[in-house]
């Protein structure tokens, strides 16, 4: 066990010897700063996605004909009503609404305002909504990224939308959604039902899909079982399978990023066995001076492993700091859109910060054990060189 | 092949698996070089040579030894993370449990540690006595402890790629309760029998430390690992769940019970470490004391939340 001199001569080898150290120290960093980006961006959208999912409904009823898609009857909510279990049942109605001028799509979602949970839900989402004020004329709440395009091209308080009838719907900007929901919320624009369904140019007594609650969620399974029964030209989408879909997506981009990015840290710890291989004059004569003293090779090899694992621990700690910044301050330029894709309205989303022990572990676990494994061989070759040759 | 393994905890760990397994390849051959030309007593160039080679198999076997400790619970961890993308599972026990391989790489993990721990032992008793009595032993033990972790490695391997996140597998109550319906003896005792079987097995143990017996220390200390298991799962853990028809020994292993689990696991391997150290090695000094001492520790961690539950409550579940 390395008793209070050992550390204390440790520490003052490093302090000695830093320019030695400070070559292999500044490119840990930038390895460990990278590989703790990927990771916070990562873990920071699976906790955005979770907390977004959580608030969606258990079940997604659509009517579903030839693989495609179609306005579900209105009459099916009264039919899942009937199930026992089934509770807030409620009719959606959404579509895309193609913005020729920037040649962006919005995701326009109808809202019934008449339904309490939903309106719950929303008022949630936006303190200061009044329902009477919003229903009084044709209102719209939009995402911040459909705001700054609407802005762009002037439509300052309204927008007009040209639905399928060769109608005009002139809509009122009501308000804009909260920053923290962006990634999903970005382009998206809510209003009332009716209005939507003008705009979408779904018929009356059609819907685009049915959402419903499960009271208990053990019943979550006979439920479905029910629900397939009823309507063979449907289908239906789970919560939980929704989850999956979402971290499977996440996983599939972090772990590619994390694949190539194991070839970059194969190569740093070739380039640090490499490094350490080369025997400095200065570092065989110090090395040689201890074994004459008396030192045994196992324990010079411990000093230079406690040497190397400080510079690694050093370099984590600051890289990981370094990422924090990056990431959460910066917003992770360029890294960011690997993970959230430019196609679409540009995502100026914050990063929520989440970091937790295991995160950190993570990155700990992948940088600072190859780092110690890589610096074995060299270290052990530089201990047992023999003390007399050295000095002569 | 399956997108499990694109999840970064399970890339790391196969990652850092891989590392160790490449460094103790290396360790490896020198062991093999060392034992091909070692003759006990020798005063040549060579001799000398391997004697210092073998200071690099030590190295490695430490380094790897300390990594593999930490990758335990980090495998664990994993499990846990894995449960939200394995459908059915609501902890790392129905991942674990999803394929023929989980159960055993687990198994062997620990049985790698263990061994890895003894070989430490034995290591240091062949440095502090002149003329390295054990040296060749010790060489041909890490060459088993090496196959032992090919094994591990091969299986873990084998159980991410199997892992599928489409088919729903059982979650931890359903597993360790149809469990009930096999042939197992202890699970066929009820609540206080199988609590009262526990805790004779301890006193067996503490009778047999002061005792100085090695060979019904073996015994009861292995009859104990295993009964230890059972009674964790079956009675303490309900006490720790709070909740009659939870038997999991995983879901301990989560922040909402205090990583109870791990106090718990990792008490239990010390004190069955201690005792086998003591019954294997001759030179090892019979510590009755620390025996007694951390098998106590285990005792006291099992028990805690089921006194707590029953002070604050006044009644058995």
């Amino acid at each position: 066990m390395p008793n209070k001199n050992f550390i204390h001569f440790l520490l003052l080898l490093l302090v000695t010897y830093r320019n030695k150290h400070i070559s292999i120290f500044i490119i840990s960093t930038v390895v460990v700063a990278l590989l703790a980006s990927l990771f916070f961006i990562s873990t920071s959208i699976k906790k955005e996605i979770d907390l977004t999912l959580d608030a969606q409904a258990d079940f997604v009823v659509q009517r579903y004909e030839a693989g495609k898609a179609l306005s579900t009857p209105e009459s099916w909510i009264d039919e899942f009503t009937q199930i026992n279990g089934v509770e807030n049942v409620s009719a959606r109605v959404y579509g895309v609404h193609f913005f020729e001028p920037a040649e962006e799509y919005f995701l326009i979602v109808g809202i019934d305002f008449f339904d309490e949970h939903t309106t719950q839900a929303l008022q949630k989402l936006i303190n200061s909504i009044d329902v009477d004020k919003f229903l009084s004329k044709k209102n719209m709440i939009i995402g911040e990224g459909v705001k700054e395009l609407l802005d762009y091209y002037h439509y300052f308080d309204y927008y007009i939308f040209r639905p399928p009838d060769r109608g005009k719907e002139k809509v009122y900007i009501y308000d804009v959604l909260p920053k923290e929901t962006q990634i999903i919320s970005n382009d998206i624009i809510f209003m009332d039902i009716d209005e939507a369904r003008k705009v979408l140019g779904v018929e009356d007594g059609y819907v685009t899909d049915i959402v419903l609650n499960i009271a208990n969620p053990l019943e979550v399974q006979t439920i479905k079982r029910k629900l397939i029964i009823s309507h063979f030209n449907m289908r239906i989408i789970e919560k939980s399978a929704m989850k999956r879909y979402y971290a499977n997506l996440f996983n599939y981009k972090g772990g590619i990023f994390l694949i190539f990015y194991i070839v970059i840290l194969m190569t740093f710890f070739l380039i640090l066995y490499q490094r350490y291989s080369m025997i400095s004059h200065v570092d065989a004569k110090e090395i040689a001076i201890l074994r004459l003293v008396g030192w045994r090779i196992n324990e010079v090899i411990w000093l230079k492993v406690g040497e190397n694992f400080l510079v690694a621990l050093f370099a984590y700690l600051l890289g990981v700091i370094l990422a924090y910044v990056f990431v959460f301050y910066l917003n992770a330029p360029l890294l960011r859109d690997i993970f959230l894709g430019s196609q679409n309205l540009a995502h100026s989303a914050g990063f929520i910060a989440n970091i937790n022990m295991e995160v950190l572990g993570l990155i700990f676990l992948l940088f600072v054990i190859p780092f110690i494994v890589a610096i074995l061989v060299p270290v052990w070759r530089v201990a047992m060189k023999e003390p007399v040759e050295v000095m002569r | 092949m399956s997108d499990i393994l694109l999840s970064l905890e399970v890339s790391v760990l196969l990652f850092s698996q891989f590392v160790l397994f490449f460094i103790l390849s290396v360790a490896c051959l020198y062991a093999l070089k060392i034992l091909f030309h070692y003759k006990k007593g020798a005063t040549t160039a060579l001799q000398y040579t391997l004697e210092k080679h073998s200071y690099l198999v030590i190295v490695i076997i430490q380094v790897v030894l300390l990594i593999k400790i930490l990758l335990v619970p980090f495998f664990t961890y994993t499990l846990n993370e894995l449960s939200t993308i394995v459908p059915g599972a609501m902890c790392g026990a129905g991942v674990l449990n999803s394929n023929d391989y989980g159960e055993m790489t687990l198994f062997l993990k620990l049985i790698v540690i263990m061994l890895a721990l003894l070989w430490m032992v034995l290591n240091k008793q062949d440095q502090k006595v002149p003329r390295s009595p054990y040296f060749t032993y010790k060489l041909w033990f890490f060459l088993f402890i090496y196959v032992m972790f090919l094994i591990e490695l091969f299986l873990e391997v084998k159980f991410f790629t199997t892992l599928s996140t489409a088919e729903p597998v059982s979650c931890c109550s359903s597993i360790y309760t149809q469990n009930n319906e096999s042939k197992n003896i202890l699970l066929s005792l009820s609540f206080f029998q199988l609590l009262g079987v526990f805790y004779l097995v301890y006193i067996g143990i503490v009778v047999s430390a002061l005792v100085k017996n090695k060979v019904l220390l073996l015994i009861s200390s292995i009859l104990f690992v295993y009964i230890a298991y059972y009674t964790v799962i079956y009675d303490f853990g309900i006490y720790i769940y709070e909740l009659p028809t939870h038997k999991c020994p995983f879901c301990m292993l989560q922040s909402d019970y205090y990583y109870v689990g791990y106090f718990i696991f990792s008490s239990l391997f010390i004190a069955t470490f201690y005792a086998f150290a003591t019954v294997v090695y001759p030179f090892v000094k019979f510590d009755y004391k620390r025996i007694i001492f951390w098998y106590s520790i285990f005792i006291f961690f099992t028990s805690l939340p089921f006194v707590i539950y029953i002070v604050k409550n006044g009644t058995l579940l």
